[in-house]
């Protein structure tokens, strides 16, 4: 079991430390001059050298990484090119909005995806399964941009019944100060109480997070219909029906539980899905995120902004990952065998 | 002696195929009745019917099962849940797959006694005495399926089927799965909870020598009919019907009880 | 529980595969079947903005005059056409890597695999965006991105069967002749790994043309005039809830493509693969960081 956790942290922080390279790669082998790129469109031919001689631009490529390597380490991520902030403190800043959305996306994933899935499995080949099975394959086929568009005109604008844009009403914060403790404004609301903020922060994320939901709970409903179902093959569900439990709850307490390894080992996978999903989203209900922060950064190629972008996200990615297998090292009883 | 169970013209069916065709069968109370037959000949299906579960795979089923005279063909489906279990039990034929691989054995067994209408304290003592009935530890209930051996599952197989109180085990080649001295074990075992507990088993088996041994009477089946049934001696010593004696004869010639062939 | 589905699956086959062709055609006719193919263009129409669909305009005008329906046929030309693209591309960048990953195991095998499971650390979208970014504008930057990001899930899979393959006797009796270590591969490795690559790649084209559109949507793919779903969305965003046609239409067209290969890929795994008997579809595959044994 510790073997097996120290293996694991060691090939994560090596495949951290390729992510590390392969951004490097990206933001100075692959642009014909990155020294226009890190300085920006408007830059002169001086101001490239310049940038140029501070980047190291000069040196051999080992040592270019060597560099590159170490600022990563010490948050030195560089100034964006568009904010000309440092971009670590830009990404910290927004991440936890950007985590917040992408949570509710997953809970709201779990919380329909099982239920479906079960509903599935249970009436397999029947018209529920078939209901479940058409929506799963269109939720998994829906463009999030699109259908983000598409809610946003019928629940905000045109039925008004969800603000349009934003992550919560400025009036009710100047109203209701927020303290920061997590960073995600819903958590923080009703983590000190403050109601009318955390109503407000709430409305504000229903569509946003439900459009995010949509592919987690098209691959959850799947996953767990078809495990469930390949679960009811198993000997010890006939046992369990023999000793007189209802299908219901043989179902959800019994065929369930085998499943839910891999039902946490692909909300991991998700994860890291929805979190790029959800920039798409952010953009368009104007929700401050990193979404928002890799569209424009891309728009105007500020080499610092999408470097950083992609190295924290893969690195939240790879912990996500990392945390879910150590998890489940220590809850599945059966691990102790390997 | 009363009579727990008594099926009369039972057929069960997979579309038009009828698989299980018995005119008739009777088990008392507290007696031991083999089924016997080659793998496919329907003994399996008939216990899975005698409990009310065929229709989960697919089968229709007509005819009469009554259960300490009530009615289970066409029972509804709650009333047959409240019977499994509490009156009548499964004893599997594979113990290594027949529990829940992330549940403890306790968990599984406190579950279906709370089902069944026991208090959480209720529920524990009950485990443990059941267990000591098995002659098991009480902390083996604290152990996953996969830390058990065979056997000891196999015994808490038992252990949930007494702590329930069924009056009736439904043993699905309970010992074909297990070694030989641990098959004498768990034959030894049933043989002894109908003498001191009074159920009844319905013992199904491929391997005439594992149930002349154990069994009151036997019946044998070919291809979902009965082809004869009677006390065990008799039926093993002077048989009546050809197949008795050609099964008699192969199980001779194959020797006792080594490298079974598993039926099915 | 025991009910047969392979009439069922071969009916699905054949249908996904028809509509398959017929969208294919429709992509090559293009021309021949629309009122407006010079709509696709730098043509405009401006006494015929914003029209809502109609017997002439059956899809309706975007805020240029242009007939959305002659937009979406001709978009089958630029996304699905990229994923088709950066399928096979990625698939032969994919397979030669995994087939000599796996054939040859070792020091080899490690490190590509290590390299893939960097690429793989990286979400789809995002390392897709990032190369994007830095590539030059346009469809062919879009399609090098979406090729570079794609071809370690083909490595996977290919090395995964190789390497299962390479260890059995025929192989080894391949060796043992002293055949030729690109032959052996060819010939006795290669066609193993035929059956879930076919299933992968054909759901994979729906997963890339999300990923495209996605990409155009944020202007880092196709560029105006493109008729491009993707970009056809986001042209329509300032005037979605008033005019909903103009972006409606392409996003049920990029909806309708994935699905049918998602269902595509289910299909052809259940009549090509019996083992697998469930349909789990597009699943994310493979997680940073998780070794597999072999």
């Amino acid at each position: 079991m510790l073997s097996y956790a120290a293996r694991r942290i060691g090939l994560s922080a090596l495949v951290a430390f390729g992510v590390v390279v392969l951004t490097f790669v990206i933001a100075r082998v692959v642009p014909g001059d990155p020294a226009a790129g890190w300085a920006g469109p408007r830059a002169g031919p001086a101001e490239r050298d310049r940038v140029r001689a501070e980047l190291g631009l000069d040196l051999p490529l080992p040592q270019q990484i060597g560099g590159y390597l170490g600022g990563v380490l010490r948050g030195d991520w560089g100034i964006s090119v568009r904010t000309h902030r440092p971009v670590l403190d830009d990404l910290l800043a927004l991440l936890p909005n950007t985590l917040q959305l992408v949570l509710a996306g997953l809970l709201i994933g779990l919380l329909v995806g099982v239920p479906a899935g079960l509903v599935a499995a249970r009436w397999a080949h029947r018209s529920p399964d078939l209901l479940v099975r058409t929506g799963a394959v269109l939720g998994g086929s829906v463009p999030v941009f699109w259908l983000a568009l598409l809610m946003q005109m019928f629940f905000a604008t045109r039925m008004g019944l969800l603000p349009v844009a934003g992550s919560y009403d400025p009036a009710v914060l100047a109203a209701n100060p927020l303290v920061r403790i997590t960073g995600m404004p819903l958590l923080d609301a009703l983590l000190t109480g403050n109601l009318p903020m955390a109503a407000s922060v709430f409305d504000h994320l229903v569509l946003p997070a439900l459009v995010v939901a949509a592919y987690p709970v098209a691959v959850i409903t799947r996953l767990v219909r078809a495990g469930v179902l390949d679960t009811l093959g198993e000997t010890h569900v006939q046992m369990t029906r023999a000793l007189g439990f209802p299908e219901r709850t043989v179902l959800a307490r019994f065929a369930l539980r085998p499943n839910w390894n891999p039902v946490l080992q692909t909300c991991a996978l998700i994860f890291g899905y929805s979190l790029v999903n959800s920039f798409l989203v952010e953009a368009i209900f104007a929700y401050p995120g990193l979404g928002g922060y890799a569209a424009a950064s891309a728009d105007v190629v500020d080499l610092p902004a999408i470097v950083g972008v992609t190295l924290l996200v893969a690195l939240l990615y790879i912990a996500a990952n990392l945390l879910v297998d150590l998890l489940q090292a220590a809850l599945d009883p059966r691990m102790g065998l390997r | 002696m009363a009579v727990l169970l008594s099926v009369r013209d039972l057929t069960v069916s997979f579309g038009t195929r009828a698989v299980v065709d018995l005119a008739r069968l009777d088990l008392a109370e507290g007696e031991i009745l083999g089924l016997a037959g080659e793998s496919g000949a329907g003994k399996s299906l008939t216990g899975l019917t005698v409990l009310g579960l065929s229709e989960y795979a697919g089968a229709r089923v007509t005819g009469s099962v009554v259960l300490a005279g009530e009615e289970l063909v066409g029972a509804r489906r709650r009333r047959l849940q409240q019977l499994r279990g509490s009156t009548m039990a499964l004893i599997p034929q594979s113990p290594a797959g027949a529990f829940n691989p992330v549940l403890t054995v306790g968990t599984t067994m406190l579950r279906a006694l709370r089902l069944h209408g026991d208090s959480r304290g209720r529920a524990r003592q009950r485990a443990a005495e059941a267990m000591a009935k098995v002659r098991l530890e009480t902390a083996h209930l604290r152990r996953y399926p996969h830390q058990l051996s065979g056997g000891q599952l196999q015994r808490v197989a038992i252990a949930l089927a007494l702590a329930l109180g069924a009056r009736l085990l439904v043993a699905d080649e309970p010992t074909s799965a297990l070694d030989v001295t641990v098959q004498a074990e768990i034959c030894a075992l049933l043989g002894a909870l109908r003498d001191s507990e009074g159920v009844a088993v319905l013992f199904i088996s491929h391997d005439l020598a594992v149930l002349g041994a154990l069994c009151d009477r036997i019946a044998v089946m070919r291809a979902g009919r009965l082809v004869e049934q009677g006390p065990a001696p008799e039926l093993l010593t002077a048989p009546r019907a050809d197949y008795t004696r050609e099964l008699l004869a192969a199980a001779l010639r194959l020797g006792s009880g080594e490298e079974e062939a598993d039926g099915a | 529980m025991t009910t047969d589905r392979r009439p069922v699956t071969h009916t699905a086959l054949a249908v996904c595969a028809g509509v398959f062709v017929l969208l294919a055609a429709a992509a090559l006719a293009a021309p021949l079947l629309v009122p407006h193919p010079e709509h696709a263009g730098t043509a405009t129409d401006s006494s015929a903005r914003l029209l809502a669909p109609s017997a002439t305009y059956w899809m309706g005008t975007d805020n240029l005059g242009r007939d959305v329906f002659s937009r979406v046929v001709y978009g089958l030309r630029t996304g699905p056409a990229i994923a088709v693209l950066v399928v096979s591309s990625a698939v032969v960048v994919g397979t030669a890597v995994g087939l000599v990953a796996g054939y040859f195991g070792g020091w080899v095998d490690e490190i590509l695999m290590r390299l893939t499971d960097v690429f793989l650390a990286v979400p789809a979208l995002l390392l897709a965006l990032a190369l994007a970014a830095v590539l030059p504008r346009g469809v062919v930057g879009l399609t090098i991105a979406l090729a570079l990001t794609w071809w370690p899930w083909y490595a996977r899979l290919v090395r995964g069967e190789a390497a299962s393959v390479a260890g059995r006797r025929h192989v080894e009796a391949c060796r043992a002749l002293g055949l030729g270590h690109c032959r052996i591969m060819l010939r006795h490795v290669l066609p193993g790994t035929t059956t879930p690559l076919l299933v992968q790649a054909s759901t994979d084209i729906g997963g890339v043309i999300l990923v495209a559109s996605g990409l155009s949507f944020l202007g880092l793919g196709a560029q105006a005039p493109t008729a491009d779903w993707g970009l056809m969305v986001q042209e329509s965003q300032n005037h979605f809830a008033t005019h909903w046609w103009v972006g409606t239409f392409p996003g049920l067209a990029i909806m309708g493509v994935a699905a049918l290969s998602y269902l595509t890929g289910d299909a052809l795994r259940d009549r090509l693969d019996p083992r697998s008997t469930s349909p789990r579809g597009r699943m994310p595959r493979r997680r940073p960081g998780t070794t597999e044994a072999g």
